[in-house]
């Protein structure tokens, strides 16, 4: 899957935002992320870029970041069987339709939703690892590139 | 009284030189800075004025002679550092005014955010760097270490604790202690310190 890296929502100063993943969205289920296979570089450039830098025209495009899917899914809480994140296939939105096929939701998985289940420590360390996730290829890569 | 270490390295033309050392009494943050800069000029350049004006203590270094071509302070000094921490604490007072917060729930979220990150960067230890520092648009503040391979994170939500993790083995592991903004975890010290 790939993350479409925005300066300075996604990327700044050479480097992932440290800010990279809105921790209300993952609690959501509502990251929004890109099936690479099922998208191209056209689709993410209308449905991903242009409506961000619609809304603040002093975004600009970095480029994505590509992550295997088993790498964010096995990252687990310290028992070592919790998941902590899981990805959602979401063509289509809400009822709203037109969305491109490839897009997808990361979220925060559901037990991480009980009251009482984050440490605020091992959050951190959850999301630093996902963030780490999105390192493993060329970063950043161009959108031509990624999603040929 | 804070003391700072000037170094100058004087050349002659032909290439030879000594250095000197100062201690001096730390006197003012911004013209302090402003002359060190202009300390970099070379044989022959005309002395910028804002060098002639400065009345600060290294513009008296720099009456031993027009030669000098470098000027440094020591690394890590007390007055370098209490700059820096006053620059990474105007960028955190920016993150408030962010037009990329989501909603007045992250504007909320942000001001109690900062005021814990703001009581953090005071008693960062010198032998740490200090870090880089961003936010997310629901109104989070994250410090980020990156140096030498280590990677750290503290996260602060603004309830008056922080999350923190560093990166050892291929992934990160969960800090030992709770983190308050007025403590600064043993773990991340030694780790950091490494």
């Amino acid at each position: 899957m790939a993350l479409v890296l925005l300066n300075p929502d996604q990327w700044k100063d050479g480097d992932f935002s440290s800010a990279v993943f809105s921790r209300k969205r993952l609690k959501q289920g509502a990251q929004s992320v890109c099936r690479v296979a099922h998208s191209t570089a056209a689709e993410i450039r209308r449905h991903v870029v242009g409506p961000q830098i619609a809304k603040d025209p002093s975004r600009t495009l970095v480029g994505g970041a590509v992550a295997i899917c088993e790498d964010i899914r096995s990252i687990t809480a310290n028992n070592g069987l919790t998941r902590l994140f899981c990805v959602v296939d979401a063509p289509v939105i809400n009822g709203k339709t037109g969305d491109y096929l490839g897009h997808a939701h990361l979220g925060f998985s559901e037990p991480t939703n009980v009251d009482g289940f984050w440490n605020l420590n091992d959050r951190t360390a959850a999301l630093a690892q996902l963030t780490d996730a999105f390192r493993k290829f060329t970063v950043p890569d161009s959108l031509e590139s990624i999603f040929q | 009284m804070t003391t700072i270490s000037i170094e100058h390295r004087w050349l002659n033309n032909a290439g030879r030189g000594y250095v000197t050392r100062q201690s001096v009494p730390f006197m003012s943050g911004s013209s302090l800075y402003q002359s060190i800069d202009y300390a970099r000029f070379t044989e022959g350049s005309p002395m910028p004025a804002l060098l002639k004006q400065a009345k600060d203590i290294s513009a008296a270094a720099l009456s031993f002679g027009a030669f000098a071509l470098n000027s440094s302070i020591a690394p890590s000094s007390a007055a370098t550092r209490r700059q820096q921490v006053e620059a990474l604490a105007d960028q955190i007072q920016g993150f408030l005014a962010s037009p990329y917060l989501d909603d007045c729930d992250a504007t909320e979220a942000i001001m109690w955010a900062a005021k814990d990150a703001l009581s953090f960067i005071q008693i960062i230890p010198l032998q740490i760097a200090l870090p880089a520092v961003s936010y997310t648009d629901d109104g989070e503040i994250v410090m980020h270490w990156s140096q030498e391979g280590k990677r750290a994170e503290a996260a602060f939500p603004g309830h008056g604790k922080f999350g923190y993790a560093m990166r050892e083995q291929g992934g990160f592991v969960a800090g030992n202690e709770e983190g308050s903004p007025s403590a600064f975890p043993r773990d991340l010290f030694a780790y950091l310190r490494q």
